[in-house]
């Protein structure tokens, strides 16, 4: 958000004194693309966490990775690639929907 | 009258400004002149009411402003401020930013565009309401700048050496405008710049400051003719 620059948010508080608005239509819109690119980056990196979930998860749950990583102990080969395929198919459904509104945000501000 | 008193801002061990003390009276322009990194800015942020002083205060229409203990929020001051580097909205159009100045006083949508086609015609932008900044040439994105300070009706306007990157045609033709719209809206210009024929052109007084500290202040005739020390006459190229 630092990227905005600070005069740029100065001129609008100086004008509007309200924050929230600033957020809303200054400093939001200005950072949309970079704020739904690290939402993704995020996404990308928590969906196949498998360390920290590891740690904290408690007992009886789990997660896809961690599902994953224990078929592999046992030697389930078959049921470790259909999930990978899902685990696949979620992330590509993702890409797919942060492009769509990637490209709608540009047509937007165009 | 908005008072300046005895103000010091500090920045770690350097004194950006040091006990400064003018006023700017209704209806004049001030011009604030002097080499790069003397404090020019900083006093226009305190001011504002970005930055609070270390010592002294500010006191607009006799209200304390800014003191070292208390600030009044920037939009409470009754002024606006043309930043050095403008600072537009580039996703706004030429409406849509003086539309959101105006959105403040919770005017009917009728008034709001009645009040910024008035706004645009005031600084020759009619008819580039629906253009982002990038459309824009240097000129008319100064004139955009100047239209949304304008919007808010402020008393006191400061700017930031907003004409420092234009050429002399384009200058002098802002500076016309700008002194047909002081006379118009009836208001006090603090007008911070380094170049001597700008502060000339326009300021009804002239203050030089060096090094944060206040050299001179004046009419500019009589700073011309009376310069109080070797740096002014420097500074203001006088032989």
């Amino acid at each position: 958000m630092k990227q905005v620059g600070q005069r740029v948010e100065e001129a609008a508080f100086l004008t509007t004194g309200n924050w929230s608005k600033v957020m809303y239509r200054i400093i939001i819109p200005l950072t949309k693309h970079s704020l739904i690119a690290g939402f993704f980056i995020v996404f990308i990196l928590s969906i196949g966490e498998i360390g920290t979930t590891l740690l904290v998860i408690p007992p009886g749950r789990e997660t896809v990775p961690i599902k994953i990583y224990n078929l592999m102990h046992y030697g389930a080969d078959q049921m470790v690639a259909a999930l990978c395929l899902i685990l696949i198919a979620i992330i590509l459904a993702f890409s797919g929907l942060f492009l769509i509104v990637h490209k709608s945000l540009n047509k937007q501000s165009a | 009258m908005l008072s300046i008193e005895h103000l010091t801002k500090r920045y770690g061990d350097t004194e950006a400004v040091k006990d400064l003390t003018l006023e700017l009276s209704l209806n004049e322009i001030l011009a604030i002149i002097g080499p790069s990194g003397c404090g020019k800015t900083t006093l226009l942020r305190l001011t504002a009411g970005f930055e609070s002083p270390d010592k002294g205060w500010i006191l607009i229409d006799g209200v304390e402003a800014s003191t070292p203990n208390h600030l009044i929020e920037p939009y409470r001051r009754s002024l606006s401020m043309i930043f050095q580097d403008l600072a537009l909205w580039p996703h706004m159009t030429v409406k849509e930013h003086v539309e959101f100045v105006l959105k403040k006083n919770k005017l009917s949508r009728g008034d709001i565009n009645l009040k910024i086609d008035r706004n645009l015609e005031d600084v020759n932008l009619n008819g580039y309401g629906n253009r982002r900044p990038h459309e824009l040439s240097g000129g008319e994105r100064q004139r955009l700048a100047i239209a949304r300070a304008l919007a808010s009706e402020p008393t006191y306007l400061l700017m930031d050496e907003p004409f420092s990157n234009l050429d002399s045609i384009l200058k002098d033709d802002l500076q016309e405008l700008l002194l047909s719209l002081k006379n118009h809206h009836e208001m006090s210009i603090m007008y911070v710049t380094h170049n001597i024929e700008e502060a000339l052109a326009l300021a009804d007084r002239i203050a030089v400051i060096n090094k944060g500290r206040l050299e001179q202040i004046d009419t500019k005739d009589n700073i011309l003719n009376n310069p109080k020390n070797n740096f002014v006459r420097r500074l203001l190229r006088i032989k």
